[in-house]
């Protein structure tokens, strides 16, 4: 298969390196906030997730001061409350996942030997969402305005009569939008994974870590839109009275758990995950031979990943579900533990299979202690996946301890190994060795310190969340032991950012290779990544072809220079890796992070209800992201160009090969995912409260022909915009006819969604009426949430046209139009059959 | 190496890979669905149906799920030649059967550990 004739000639032509060098040169000064190089956000990325986690890091210390003795009053109840969930919601939504987005952003282009991720821009979009609206929500705990609720918000606690005033909203709001911002950061990851990687790294020679990377954002495509619709429901309710979760109303506050968990369960292996992906990179360098069990390894991602979407109801096991649901999500449960298993036994047979002795380094020592201490957390996992255990154990500090043993153990002991271990990726020194040694030892004595006596302090009966305990119960000595095993946990991370200070200098790499790795982000790198694209034999290319690094920083391989006199990447196919086309891709700008801010400013308003201002954030955030994209679709001009070795690629194309059109279809599996959330709180709510349906408890439905009139209109739309597609004029030219179809498949849409709300309010259905009236008028609702998207689209679309934007040749914006709208259609089709027929077959 | 315009059939590639999981995936739905709104059911007193028929949709579920799982495991390049997937490197080629088939074996287990819970336990029992 691999018949690649001939490398570049050399000495390459003069001038080349400095141009590329000017194409990716990263904006100097207060600029710097525009760039898009993914070294340069995703620097900003994990600068701004590790900040989070000093600041949750805090509170924590201060819970512990709280609870050190029994009868404490260091802190008071409310701000206890506050400070917990604070710190839980930080670790969880504001560290953890981004950092692991994060990483992937800056170590994946460099792993893959890609000049960066293919939208760059939205990159950047979704890392300033993520600093402002972070920022914004953790500062509330300042100003006594932090949500109480818990890090999961169960109602009804959360519901307005139990927690009055904008806390919550807090929450729901800036939590809420923040998952929008990782759902971003997983469409680059997907997009990128799949289709930026050098020629000849077939899925099979994959680094582990992108492996990792791309369940990891296969799950966020999945888990998040549930407890994004979650959140929806519950902001809906606390705002307009929509009875969701209020039992009164045939509402139900276990739906909330389920979407809650659907979501919460695979987020702990959603940070473990890539975690475990870098673990995998990092064992075989150190032990100097290739991962044992690369396969396994591989299936055990997948199967994990997989598998965790199985276990949400192992939160809900004191709920008062049949015995026999427990028991299936109990062996469920169970069963996970064996391709996690199966990760650790590989990393211990590398170790022990090493052509050389295991070297013992800062990040050797990190990664040790992660398979101690997340080995004791898979451990008590199996133990509360017991239903009779974990009846005795539920909400105690038992629980506390085992999954700080999983997320501590299983992500920030592999994220400090990381730290040490790809420094010299991005700084021109290296973090000390010798005080590296320092920070492990004060950090792994301190965490189980800390966390091991709360396993017996839970056993003991201590409750989780109390603000403090009397003294007579006997829980004094285990807290206190707790209390300074934290503070030593604490002293081991200050160390770190001592260091961090002292060393860390960004904007350069350090020595080259200093571990003796395999893999590609250790060949020679600048703000281009490398010189030039290599053609990849093997899954450690470094250690296979002595040669390898000297040929790419010569130009010998693929894409030496800047041919389109922009910043490019090579675009391969996603199983064998073959060349397809050259993609061309924006640079620094303004808009990413103007309407990031808009967008955030926008969500943050309506927390405090200021609603005009807040519509006017949001149409100032659309308005920038139509500028950021106009630029985009850049068409075919640039003809072919040649990438070395005899290939010759398009600088542009259209349809399924294209990389706007796979980003578009991730977009439309999360689009399903929130739907299909829908549909099950759709017939949960039915399940539990047939009572209050329709006709029995309800209006009856509107007559059949209002579905049907949807029904033509939908369809009539979608039939208009295959018309547009047909109707596009070459190059050059104009056609009415193209804007004309368009405004009508628009129009359509409207009038479709129109019939279907005229048609229940007519019969008297409100929204706050019941958990019926609010299901059917949430299900409009999200059909209303795209057709406004594509309103806003078409007439971007319709726009492009009219500039000479967009014609049969240069299509990508209209393709990824019609995908869209062809989606809301089939989804629209499916919610008027749940809506209309559903009732109709069970009344 | 050559440049290339196909995109690989990447849908069944994945569907191929992940057969077993979306198996288990199936059967621990149709399993616990039906399970819990027929329980609810009977206690609403809604639709009352006989404790064994409970247990014998989830045991005749259980059995089908294993059962097309074996088969998978058993035909992989049977099952491949049904999705039109195929690798263009024989390496490739091995690497997804191979992997293809410790899912399914990784699902068949869990199949049979949640499916063999109906023999122990009442289906609408309450633990408190």
């Amino acid at each position: 298969m691999v018949d690649f004739t001939a490398i570049n000639p050399t000495p390459r032509p003069p001038g080349e390196l400095e141009e590329l060098k000017r194409v990716w040169a990263t904006p100097k000064g207060w600029r710097i906030v525009t760039a898009v190089n993914n070294t340069v956000i995703g620097l900003f990325y994990i600068g701004v997730a590790f900040l989070f986690f000093l600041m949750a890091g805090v509170l924590a210390l201060l819970m512990r001061t709280q609870l050190a003795v029994g009868d404490n009053n260091f802190i008071g109840q409310e701000l206890y409350n506050q400070m917990f969930t604070v710190h839980g919601t930080t670790m969880m939504f504001l560290f953890a996942v981004p950092a692991v987005e994060a990483l992937g952003v800056m170590l994946l282009p460099q792993m893959l030997a890609a000049r960066d991720l293919p939208f760059p821009r939205l990159s950047a979009f979704a890392i300033w969402a993520y600093v402002v609206g972070g920022l914004v929500f953790f500062s509330t705990i300042f100003y006594d305005l932090a949500p109480a609720g818990g890090w999961f918000m169960y109602p009804p606690l959360t519901l307005k009569e139990y927690s009055p005033g904008d806390n919550a909203d807090f929450w729901l709001l800036g939590i809420g939008f923040i998952e929008i911002s990782a759902i971003a950061g997983a469409v680059e990851i997907v997009v990128g994974t799949l289709r930026t990687r050098p020629p000849g790294m077939s899925l099979a020679k994959m680094p582990i870590f992108a492996w990792s990377m791309l369940i990891f954002a296969s799950m966020i495509m999945f888990a998040f839109p549930a407890v994004i619709l979650a959140t929806m429901m519950l902001e809906i309710e606390r705002s307009f009275g929509w009875p969701f979760f209020t039992a009164e109303f045939g509402g139900d506050s276990l739906l909330w758990q389920h979407l809650f968990w659907f979501f919460g369960h695979p987020e702990v292996y959603i940070i473990f995950l890539p975690a475990a992906g870098l673990v995998s990179m990092m064992v075989p360098t150190m032990a100097q031979t290739p991962l044992i069990g690369y396969r396994l390894i591989v299936v055990a991602l997948i199967a994990t990943g997989f598998f965790s979407f199985g276990l949400w109801v192992h939160h809900m096991f004191t709920t008062g579900i049949p015995a026999l649901s427990l028991a299936f999500f109990s062996a469920a449960s169970m069963a996970v533990a064996l391709p996690s298993s199966i990760q650790v036994f590989a990393w211990i047979a590398t170790i022990a299979a090493g052509r050389e002795r295991f070297r013992i380094t800062t990040p050797s020592l990190f990664i040790l202690g992660f398979l101690f201490i997340f080995t004791i957390g898979g451990l008590t996992g199996v133990m509360v996946a017991m239903v009779p255990f974990d009846f005795q154990v539920h909400d105690t500090y038992f629980v506390v301890a085992h999954f700080h043993y999983v997320l501590v153990g299983g992500m920030v002991f592999p994220l400090f190994a990381t730290f040490y271990y790809w420094t010299p990726m991005v700084s021109k020194n290296m973090l000390s060795e010798r005080l590296g040694r320092w920070v492990f030892w004060l950090m792994f004595l301190g965490f189980n310190i800390a966390f091991f006596p709360m396993h017996l302090t839970g056993l003991l009966g201590m409750p989780r969340r109390v603000w403090t305990y009397p003294s007579e119960l006997g829980w004094d000595t285990l807290n206190m032991i707790s209390t300074v095993g934290a503070y030593m946990l604490g002293a081991g991370v200050f160390l770190f950012v001592f260091d961090l200070l002292l060393r860390f200098r960004p904007g350069g790499s350090g020595p080259e290779n200093p571990w003796r790795a395999g893999t590609l982000e250790w060949l020679p790198n600048d703000v281009y990544s490398t010189r030039s694209i290599p053609l990849v034999t093997s899954r450690e290319p470094i250690w296979d072809q002595p040669d390898l690094a000297e040929d790419v920083r010569e130009g010998r391989y693929f894409l030496p220079n800047a041919p389109t006199g922009g910043r490019e990447t090579i675009v391969t196919s996603p199983i064998d890796a073959r060349p397809q086309y050259i993609i061309q891709m924006p640079g620094p700008g303004w808009p990413p992070l103007l309407a990031a801010i808009f967008t955030a400013a926008f969500f943050l308003l309506l927390t405090i209800k200021l609603v005009i201002v807040a519509a006017v954030c949001g149409v100032i955030a659309v308005a920038f992201c139509l500028i950021w994209t106009w630029s985009l679709d850049v068409g075919p001009a640039k003809g072919s160009i040649d990438i070395g070795g005899g290939i010759s690629l398009p600088t542009y194309v259209t349809g399924p090969t294209s990389h706007s059109w796979w980003a578009m279809v991730v977009l439309m599996f999360v689009a399903a995912s929130l739907y299909l959330a829908y549909v099950f709180s759709y017939l949960f709510l039915w399940t539990v409260s047939p009572e209050v349906w329709s006709p029995a408890g309800s209006p009856a439905l509107p007559a059949l022909s209002w579905p049907a009139a949807s029904t033509f209109l939908l369809l009539a739309g979608a039939t208009f915009v295959v018309a547009a597609g047909r109707l596009l004029p070459p190059a050059g030219k104009f056609g009415v006819a193209v804007p004309l179809a368009i405004f009508l498949a628009l129009a359509c849409l409207a009038g479709s969604l129109a019939i279907e709300i005229a048609g229940h309010w007519r019969t008297g259905l409100s929204p706050s009426a019941n958990a019926y009236g609010a299901m059917v008028y949430l299900g409009v609702f999200l059909f209303g949430q795209l057709a406004f998207a594509l309103v806003i689209i078409g007439l971007f679309t319709i726009a492009r046209h009219a500039a000479g934007k967009l014609d049969r040749e240069r299509r990508v914006t209209f393709d990824n139009l019609a995908l869209l709208y062809h989606y809301t259609v089939v989804q629209s089709l499916l919610g008027l059959a749940l809506i209309h027929g559903f009732p109709r077959l069970v009344g | 190496m050559k440049a290339g315009n196909d995109a690989g059939p990447l849908a069944g590639g994945i569907f191929y890979l992940l057969i077993g999981p979306v198996i288990w995936a199936a059967h621990l739905l149709l399993v616990y669905g039906p399970q819990s709104a027929l329980c609810a059911f009977r206690a609403d007193g809604m639709i009352v149906v006989a404790p064994f028929v409970i247990t014998a949709l989830v045991g005749v579920l259980t059995v089908t799920s294993m059962a097309t799982l074996a088969l998978v495991f058993w035909r992989p390049r049977q099952v491949a030649r049904l999705l039109r997937f195929d690798a263009a490197e024989e390496t490739d080629r091995r690497f997804s059967i191979s992997a293809m088939r410790l899912l399914t074996a990784l699902s068949f287990a869990g199949v049979t550990w949640a499916g063999a819970v109906v023999l122990f336990l009442d289906p609408c029992a309450q633990l408190r």
